[in-house]
């Protein structure tokens, strides 16, 4: 939302309307699967799934200020929920699913509570800690299968077992229901309150509102959506192991929300696209050179373009190129108060 | 008591290179303001160069110096193509362009090195000595007085050189800098090499206890950041034994738990120092005022 | 009625404030000068709960609101401004005033994506209130910039819109006339006024003397901390040592800075 888009007199511009956008990402959802091959729907899959966790994370960093190092704890938690109570109890998916969100949100609240008094550095410092050790317990419990992981972990059915396909349609209502959900929040009259906390904490204050309690709502929101991402992804691709859910992943996790805008809904959609397509074609790139090479060119990119973008565009490519905003003003918030 | 004793020792070796890297995190955070979350990746530049160096064939010293030199060379250009000029970013710009930068190094280090593990040959040859009834082998020896000597030589170097000491004055306060007629180009520049080259002491001289891969920084600079925070990040010599200290709760945590839960009770460690008191054991900046 | 009594403030060893005491009435307007680091940023800090008080106590009606969080004391009925003014800059003007009418409500975000009735209600009360508020001031032309776009001047006006939103009992401003244009001035001072006529408690700490003479029912005078003079404008106008202090910092030239 570079524009400003609601003014004193009339409600959004038509186009801006949160449910207009949300089908007509749907719409090219469906054209997308409907004349795509089957690897392209896979692709997209894992797009989708990502696009589900970084619209947590833009609402939590670009809306309200913050930053978490650890979203792939959440991602973890979600997959694992999934991969647990399908395989080691034979029960449902979509209890794990539910499970998963629950656990993960509960987790937020209480690590949320602990840590989001923290500045900047110390909670991108708590935030990574919380994720290490997440993967550290994925890793040494019995539960999770260690260093192996779970393999054979359920379906999710309606009636029948979800095809590939399937998924695709599945991830992709999420993500229109998600991005629904954050801009209708986002441009609500309540809505305000997040760039208020992000602007001025001690301003916030003295609305009489402690501006923890966003942050903490944003750190649950962002929380549940990985965990959602995660337990449909630990059920689509079948098997997990503690590889995935690491640092890197919530390194990648960040670069995809910062490169589009932090804080635009469907820029996040998109910076997701862009780095995971742009991520796959240099794996291919790279795999013709040496087996190692792929990701290792992978990692190279995607750090080049972390460090660029937030050297010239520091409000992502999509902000940049709407073209509104002035640089330095937006992501650094006003010094602190008193003196 | 004696395999406790045992895992101190080894402890007291793992725990000084974190001490150098965590080190070279305060240097940076106290001259620039930046929480670098790519000085892991000087230590990884440090090993995988001498490495390098020794497969050429060359001699141990100059083999050494030649990969210390490789690692200031590449905080240098950090230094004058990256941090120097987004010096005026927000706090959180700069935690992802370094968190990039760490991200873009270990790529390139895979590029040229590959992802396997590579032995590094120790300083002096395999012996070991025993100390009290632990087994301390020679590199290790190594690894402490190199870490003494890389610290002394950090020491003298900020208190009794003219650089050093308009460095030193800037951490307190930055227009003091410039009374030393410093220009802040240069400044950036000779925190970052000497940050640099630090780490990469540390990661050299530990490459040939642990085996040396292109992604060891990351770990190792966790760690190393770890300890800065628990020390106190606004000190050196708080940083210094911060590190110390997390190597010694690492290693019992290993001998006694499994070496997997020891990086989580790191991190738990961390964890509590955040939350009990956020300025680190040593250090004194109290975190906000309002 | 706001009453402080024998409040000090210590900072590392130094005393910011030591035993301050005075009181103020609804529709009072008292102006606190004194010269740089007498202590007048840390007596509203301390009245607003944003430093820690060592000693002494604020009472706001009769109830004791000393060492209460800041957003507690908020709803008790107290605002500030402050120095740097602090708009919320990515939302318009129009917003930040909802932002303060909703504020209090503390709602929850999720609740309000969902537009359910219970948040419904009082966004829309909010905004009918902000939209009123908005079309009586000064930035009536500039409801739909964003608050960041706004001069220096208007982001301070906006402020105080702000803080009038809350309905407040007591407003501390802050220099609220530094940096603003003579009709801005006028536009403060007004506003001052007519918070006087609305039964409000004002404490204006400011720098231009003459405007807080003309402005202010009482005038209170501090140096290093303590309390050298609490009366009237002429008074204090008379007063010799009272000009002395604060003339002699006026010599100095140091008017902006304002620390502690």
């Amino acid at each position: 939302m570079a524009t400003n888009p609601r003014t004193k007199e009339g409600p959004l511009s038509w186009w801006r309307w949160p449910s207009l956008q949300a089908l007509a990402l749907l719409i090219i959802a469906i054209l997308g699967g409907l004349l795509l091959g089957p690897s392209w729907v896979s692709e997209l899959t894992v797009v989708g799934l990502y696009a589900l966790t970084v619209i947590g994370m833009n609402l939590f960093m670009g809306y309200a200020g913050q930053v978490s190092l650890g979203q792939a704890g959440f991602f973890g938690i979600g997959a694992y929920s999934v991969g647990i109570i399908t395989t080691q109890y034979q029960f449902s998916p979509w209890l794990g699913l539910l499970a998963g969100m629950l656990i993960a949100g509960v987790v937020a609240w209480l690590l949320g509570k602990l840590v989001l008094k923290l500045q900047t550095h110390y909670l991108a410092l708590a935030t990574l800690a919380f994720g290490m050790i997440a993967n550290v317990a994925f890793q040494a419990l019995s539960i999770t299968g260690g260093n192996s992981g779970l393999t054979g972990i359920g379906n999710f059915s309606l009636g029948v077992s979800f095809s590939n396909t399937d998924y695709y349609w599945f991830v992709w209502i999420l993500v229109a229901l998600a991005a629904w959900y954050a801009t209708r929040m986002v441009h609500s009259e309540s809505g305000s309150l997040l760039e208020a906390v992000r602007s001025s904490e001690v301003a916030t204050k003295l609305m009489g509102l402690n501006p923890d309690q966003v942050k903490r709502e944003m750190f649950v929101v962002s929380a549940i959506l990985a965990a959602l991402a995660g337990g449909v992804y630990a059920s689509w691709i079948g098997y997990i192991d503690p590889t995935v859910f690491t640092f890197t992943l919530s390194i990648n996790l960040v670069l995809m929300a910062v490169v589009g805008g932090m804080r635009s809904v469907y820029g996040a959609v998109v910076g997701v696209g862009v780095v995971q397509l742009l991520g796959q074609g240099l794996n291919t790139v790279g795999q013709m050179i040496s087996p190692a090479a792929g990701g290792a060119l992978e990692l190279t990119v995607y750090g080049l373009i972390l460090v660029v973008v937030m050297m010239f565009w520091p409000n992502g490519l999509i902000t940049a190129w709407k073209g509104r905003y002035r640089q330095s003003s937006v992501v650094s918030p006003p010094s602190a108060v008193s003196d | 008591m004696s395999l406790l004793w045992q895992f101190v020792v080894s402890g007291v070796g793992t725990g000084s290179v974190y001490a150098l890297i965590a080190m070279g995190y305060s240097l940076i955070y106290k001259e620039t303001g930046i929480i670098n979350f790519a000085q892991g990746e000087f230590a990884m530049i440090g090993a995988m160069s001498l490495w390098m160096f020794q497969q050429q064939g060359w001699p141990l010293i100059p083999a050494l110096i030649a990969a210390v030199a490789v690692a200031a060379v590449v905080g240098a250009g950090i230094s004058r193509i990256v941090m120097h000029p987004a010096r005026h970013s927000a706090p959180l710009t700069l935690i992802f362009i370094t968190l990039g930068l760490d991200t873009a190094l270990r790529g390139i280090a895979t590029l040229l090195w590959g992802v396997n593990p590579v032995a590094v040959n120790p300083l002096s040859g395999n012996g070991s000595i025993h100390l009290i009834g632990a087994v301390l082998s020679v590199q290790n020896l190594w690894v402490l007085l190199g870490a003494a000597v890389v610290a002394l030589a950090l020491y003298l170097f900020l208190e009794r050189t003219y650089l050093g000491r308009g460095m030193e004055a800037a951490m307190d306060n930055p227009q003091a800098a410039q009374l030393f007629g410093m220009d802040p180009l240069k400044f950036s520049l000779y925190t970052w090499i000497s940050a640099a080259i630090i780490g990469a002491v540390g990661g050299a001289l530990l490459a040939p206890i642990t085996t040396a891969n292109a992604n060891m920084g990351l770990d190792l600079g966790l760690s190393g950041f770890v300890g800065a925070i628990i020390g106190g990040i606004d000190s050196l010599p708080g940083a210094a034994l911060g590190g110390l200290v997390l190597g010694l709760v690492q290693s019992v945590a290993a001998g006694y738990v499994s070496s997997t839960w020891a990086d989580g009770i790191a991190y738990a460690v961390l964890f509590l120092v955040l939350l009990v008191r956020p300025q680190g054991l040593m250090g004194s900046h109290a975190q906000h005022r309002v | 009625m706001l009453s402080i009594e024998g409040l000090s403030v210590v900072f590392g060893g130094v005393s910011a404030l030591s035993a301050v005491s005075f009181e103020a009435m609804p529709g009072e307007v008292v102006g606190i000068i004194g010269p740089n680091g007498a202590g007048k940023t840390t007596l509203f800090n301390a009245i607003m709960g944003l430093v820690s008080v060592n000693s002494g106590s604020v009472h706001l009606e009769g109830k004791d609101i000393t060492g209460w969080p800041s957003e507690r004391i908020a709803l008790a009925g107290i605002q500030r401004t402050l120095q740097t003014p602090q708009v919320f800059q990515q939302i318009s003007v129009m917003d930040n005033l909802i932002a303060a009418g909703i504020a209090p409500k503390r709602p929850i975000l999720t609740w309000a994506a969902f537009r359910l009735p219970t948040v419904r209600r009082f966004e829309i009360d909010a905004k009918i209130r902000a939209a009123a508020e908005l079309n009586q001031s000064l930035l009536r032309e500039e409801g739909h910039k964003l608050a960041g776009d706004l001069s220096f001047g208007h982001q301070r006006l906006l402020e105080i819109y702000r803080a009038l939103m809350l309905n407040p009992k007591v407003v501390l401003l802050d220099e609220p006339l530094s940096g603003l244009t003579t009709q801005e001035s006028q536009v403060v001072l007004e506003l001052v006024r007519s918070m006087r006529a609305a039964q409000r408690t004002v404490l204006l700490v400011e720098h231009h003397l003459p405007s807080v003479l003309s402005v202010a029912d009482r005038v209170v005078v501090l140096a290093e901390g303590q309390v050298v003079a609490n009366d009237r404008p002429e008074v204090i106008q008379r007063d010799d040592t009272v000009m002395r202090v604060y003339l002699g910092e006026e010599d100095m030239g140091i008017e902006t800075t304002g620390l502690l």
